[in-house]
C-alpha cells in the first residue's frame, strides 16, 4: 500500500476544500445581500 | 583635556543620532508620518562615503555635500512617487506608515544590491567596512569626533535660525501646525513639503555618511538605526525639533555607555544586547508618556505637586488654577 | 499567468517525482502562511489592530519546539533507556544536538504514538505560550493606537530576535537546535505528513475564525474597529475584548511557528526573521483584501506561488540580475506593497458588508457604504494638526479627559 500516493491526494483534497468552501460561502452571502436589498428598492421606487 | 576613548565614541554616535532624530521629528511634524525609511536614508549616506573613499580615492569628508544632495534628491523622488501620491489619494496614518515601511524594504534591498555590485565590479568588500583610516587628527582627537559634534551643533543652530527667521522655515512650522489654515494664508503646501523632505533626506544622508568613519558598517546598518532614531525622537517628544536634540543625545550616549559599563561589570556578552537599549527606551517611553520628555514636563508642572514646587521656587505665573 | 506558473513548476530540472515534491513544498509553505495571514486578518482586518510584530508570535512557536519539546523528548527517551549524549549544559545542548537527534530518531522510528502525542503536546503548549505573548502585546495595545502601536510591536519583534540569537538555551543562539523527527515512523515522505497536518490545521483555524466572525462577537469586533468610543459607551469592555482577540490570534500564529520548526527539523533564530514573517503576511493580507478570509486566501496563494516561481527560476533570474535572488525579493516586496496600497487599497477582494440574516440594510443606511480601511485613523475623529494627532494617538487616557 503506497501511503505516499494516498496521502498526496488527501493533501490535495484538503488543499482544495478551503477555497471551494470560501467561494461557495462568498457567493451565497453576496447573493443574499443583493436579495435583501431588492425588495427595498421596490419600496423606494414606490415612495419616490 | 583628555577624554576617554569610549566617550569619544559615545559623543560621535550621539551627534550622528541627534542629526537623524532631528530629521525624523521634522518629517513627522510636516508630513504627519513616522518615516520608517529614515534610517535607510542614512544607509545611502554610508555608501556615498564608501564610494568616495574606497572607490574614488578621495577623503570621505569631500563626499559630505554630495551625500546631502543625493539623500535630499532621493527623498524628493520618493515623495513624488509614493508619499505625495498617497497623501493626495487620502491615505490615513496607517497606510502612510506602511508605505514608509515598504520604502524601507525597497531601499534596503537597493543598498544591498549596490554593495553587491561594488563588490562584483571593484572587488572591494563592501559588505562590512570601516573608514577610520581616511580620518585625520586634530590635536589628540580623531577628526570625526570634532566634525560630527561640530556639524550637529551647527545644524541645530542653522535649523533654529531657519525655522524662526526665514520665510520658508516659518512656512514649514505653519504647515506643521495647521495645513489648511496655512494654505488659506497663501503658503504653498506642496512646496513646503518638498522642501522639508529634501532637508530631512539630506540631513539623514549627511549623518549616515559620518557613521562609517568611526563605526563598522554593513548594508543594513542604516536600516537598523531606525530604532534608536525613533527612541531619540520619542524621548524628546514630537512637539518640536529641539526635543529630538535632547532625545538623540540621551539615547545615543546611553546606548554606548550602558553597553560599555555593562560589559565591564557583567561581562563581554552584554555587547550583543546593545540594540536592546534603545528598544527599552522606546517601549518605556510609549507606555509611560507617549509625548516624551516635553509631555512629562508639562504633566508634572500641571500637577499639584509640580505647581507647589514651582510656587516655592517663585517661578509660578499669576494664573488662577481652576 | 497560469501557464507561466506551470512552466515554472515544470522547468525545475528534477524528475517527475521532484515536481510532486515541489507541490508538497508549496502546500506546506502555503499552509503555514495561510495560518499566519488569517490570524493577521483577524487582528487587523476585523479588529483594527495593526500587528506589525507578528514575527514574535511565530517565533514563540519555534521556541516552544526547540526549548520545550526537544528537552521533553530527550528526557523521556533518556528515561526509556536509550543512550543519549549529555545535553543539560548550554554547550552540550547545542554541540550534541545533531548527534542526539540521530540517536533519538532511530528510536522514534518505532513509536508512532509517541510522535503524535509529542506533536499534540507541542501544539497545545505553543497555543498557550502564544496566548501569553498575545497578552503581553495587548498591554501596549490598550493605550496606543495606529502608528505608535506599530512602532512598539515592530520593536518587540526585533527584541525577540535578539533574545533568540543570544540566549542559548532557547534555540541554540546562532547555531540552532536540531529537532527530533516525530514522524520518523512513517515509511514514506515525512514532508507529506507535515503538509497534511499543516493544511488540516489551516482548515480548522479557518473554520474557527469564520465562526467567530459570523457571530455576534465578530460584529462586536468590527464595531470596535470602526468606533470604539461608542462601543465602550454601550458598556462593552473594549480593552478586554482586544486582549482576547490578540491572545487568541497569537496562539494560533504560534502553532504555525511550531510547525515550521518541525518541518525543517531545525530551529534557529534566522529562520524567523521579521521580513519573512511580518512583511510577507502583511503583503498577503493587503493584496487579497483585509477584512475577509477569501481575500487573505487569495493573497496568500498568489504570494506563495510567486515566491516559489522565483525560487525555482533562481538560476535563470540570477543571470539577468547579477545579484542574489533574495535582494530581488526584497525589492519586489517593497514595490508590491506600495503598488497595492496605491492602486487597489481594498485589495483584490474588497470587504463587503457583514451579511446578517434578516437585516435590511437599505432601511438602516441611506448612503453608499464603502468599507475603506485606508482612512482608518481619520475615521476616529482626528483633526489636523499636532494636537489632533496627540489626541488620537494618546489613546484613551486623553479621551477620558485626565
Amino acid at each position: 500500500m503506497d501511503w505516499d500516493q494516498i496521502l498526496f491526494w488527501v493533501m490535495i483534497a484538503i488543499w482544495v476544500i478551503m477555497p471551494a468552501f470560501i467561494v461557495y460561502e462568498e457567493i451565497r452571502e453576496r447573493r443574499a445581500l443583493a436579495a435583501s436589498e431588492a425588495p427595498a428598492e421596490e419600496i423606494e421606487a414606490v415612495n419616490e | 583635556m583628555l577624554i576617554p576613548a569610549i566617550w569619544i565614541a559615545a559623543l560621535t554616535y550621539a551627534s550622528e543620532l541627534t542629526l537623524l532624530s532631528m530629521g525624523f521629528t521634522l518629517t513627522y511634524l510636516t508630513a504627519k508620518v513616522p518615516n520608517f525609511a529614515h534610517g535607510t536614508y542614512a544607509g545611502i549616506g554610508i555608501y556615498v562615503s564608501y564610494t568616495f573613499s574606497k572607490i574614488l580615492g578621495f577623503s570621505p569628508y569631500l563626499g559630505f555635500p554630495f551625500s546631502f544632495l543625493i539623500g535630499g534628491l532621493m527623498s524628493i523622488i520618493i515623495y513624488f512617487l509614493v508619499i505625495g501620491v498617497l497623501q493626495r489619494l487620502g491615505g490615513g496614518a496607517i497606510v502612510l506608515t506602511i508605505s514608509t515601511l515598504a520604502i524601507q524594504i525597497f531601499l534596503a534591498g537597493a543598498t544591498n544590491i549596490y554593495a553587491f555590485w561594488l563588490r562584483a565590479k571593484y572587488s572591494t568588500y563592501a559588505m562590512l567596512f570601516m573608514l577610520k583610516d581616511f580620518d585625520f587628527k586634530i590635536g589628540d582627537f580623531p577628526g570625526i569626533f570634532i566634525v560630527s559634534v561640530g556639524l550637529t551643533v551647527s545644524c541645530v543652530i542653522l535649523l533654529h535660525y531657519m525655522l524662526t527667521r526665514t520665510k520658508i522655515g516659518i512656512a514649514m512650522r505653519a504647515t506643521a501646525e495647521d495645513p489648511e489654515l496655512a494654505s488659506v494664508l497663501g503658503i504653498n503646501i506642496n512646496q513646503v513639503q518638498v522642501f522639508s523632505w529634501f532637508l530631512t533626506g539630506g540631513m539623514a544622508s549627511l549623518a549616515g555618511s559620518m557613521i562609517p568613519i568611526w563605526f563598522m558598517s554593513t548594508p543594513t546598518t542604516g536600516a537598523a538605526m531606525i530604532t534608536p532614531i525613533m527612541a531619540g525622537s520619542l524621548l524628546g517628544g514630537f512637539e518640536n525639533v529641539y526635543g529630538a536634540v535632547i532625545g538623540g543625545v540621551v539615547v545615543g550616549v546611553s546606548e554606548i555607555m550602558l553597553t560599555y559599563w555593562g560589559s565591564v561589570i557583567l561581562g563581554a556578552w552584554v555587547g550583543e544586547y546593545r540594540p536592546l537599549i534603545p528598544m527599552i527606551f522606546l517601549v518605556i517611553i510609549l507606555l509611560i508618556e507617549p509625548r516624551g520628555l516635553q509631555g512629562a514636563w508639562e504633566r508634572m508642572t500641571a500637577s499639584d505637586t509640580g505647581q507647589s514646587i514651582l510656587k516655592s521656587l517663585g517661578l509660578l505665573k499669576e494664573e488662577p488654577v481652576t | 499567468m497560469i501557464q507561466e506558473i506551470a512552466l515554472g513548476l515544470l522547468t525545475s530540472s528534477v524528475a517527475v517525482e521532484g515536481t510532486s515534491r515541489l507541490i508538497v513544498d508549496i502546500a506546506m509553505y502555503f499552509g503555514l502562511f495561510v495560518i499566519v495571514a488569517m490570524a493577521l486578518n483577524f487582528q487587523y482586518g476585523n479588529a483594527g489592530i495593526p500587528n506589525m510584530g507578528c514575527a514574535v508570535q511565530v517565533i514563540i512557536g519555534g521556541f516552544t519546539v526547540s526549548a520545550i519539546t526537544t528537552r521533553l523528548i530527550l528526557t523521556l527517551v533518556g528515561n526509556a533507556g536509550v543512550e543519549i549524549l549529555p545535553w543539560t549544559s548550554d554547550y552540550d545542548w547545542v554541540y550534541n544536538s545533531p548527534k542526539n537527534v540521530n540517536i533519538v530518531n532511530s528510536w522514534l522510528s518505532g513509536e508512532p504514538l509517541f510522535g503524535v502525542s509529542m506533536l499534540l503536546f507541542t501544539l497545545a503548549v505553543s497555543l498557550i505560550l502564544g496566548a501569553i505573548i498575545g497578552w503581553i502585546i495587548a498591554l501596549p495595545a490598550i493605550r496606543l493606537r495606529a502608528t505608535y502601536l506599530m512602532i512598539v510591536l515592530i520593536t518587540m519583534a526585533d527584541a525577540s530576535q535578539i533574545f533568540g540569537r543570544n540566549v542559548v538555551w532557547i534555540s541554540g543562539g546562532t547555531l540552532g537546535i536540531f529537532i527530533p523527527d516525530i514522524f520518523k515512523w512513517y515509511p514514506g515522505d515525512r514532508t507529506l505528513v507535515m503538509a497534511i497536518i499543516t493544511l488540516l490545521i489551516g482548515l480548522i483555524s479557518f473554520f474557527i475564525f469564520r465562526t467567530m466572525l459570523n457571530s455576534p462577537y465578530g460584529r462586536l469586533m468590527r464595531a470596535i474597529r470602526e468606533n470604539e468610543v461608542t462601543v465602550g459607551s454601550v458598556g462593552k469592555n473594549v480593552v478586554g475584548i482586544r486582549r482576547n482577540i490578540l491572545m487568541f490570534a497569537s496562539g494560533i500564529t504560534a502553532i504555525s511557528g511550531a510547525l515550521l520548526g518541525f518541518y525543517f527539523s531545525y530551529v534557529v533564530e534566522a529562520n524567523y526573521q521579521r521580513a519573512l514573517w511580518t512583511y510577507w503576511p502583511w503583503l498577503m493580507l493587503i493584496l487579497g483584501g483585509p477584512g475577509n478570509n477569501a481575500g487573505t486566501f487569495l493573497g496568500c496563494a498568489l504570494v506563495v506561488a510567486m515566491r516559489r516561481v522565483i525560487l525555482v527560476n533562481k538560476w535563470f533570474l540570477q543571470e539577468i540580475f547579477f545579484f542574489p535572488v533574495a535582494y530581488f525579493e526584497q525589492i519586489l516586496l517593497g514595490v508590491l506593497l506600495i503598488s497595492v496600497i496605491m492602486f487597489r487599497p481594498n485589495g483584490l477582494i474588497p470587504e463587503k458588508l457583514l451579511y446578517i440574516p434578516g437585516v435590511n440594510y437599505r432601511r438602516l443606511v441611506d448612503e453608499e457604504v464603502v468599507v475603506d480601511w485606508r482612512g482608518a485613523p481619520k475615521a476616529r475623529g482626528a483633526s489636523s494638526g499636532i494636537s489632533g494627532i496627540f489626541r488620537m494617538l494618546g489613546g484613551k487616557k486623553e479621551e477620558a479627559g485626565e
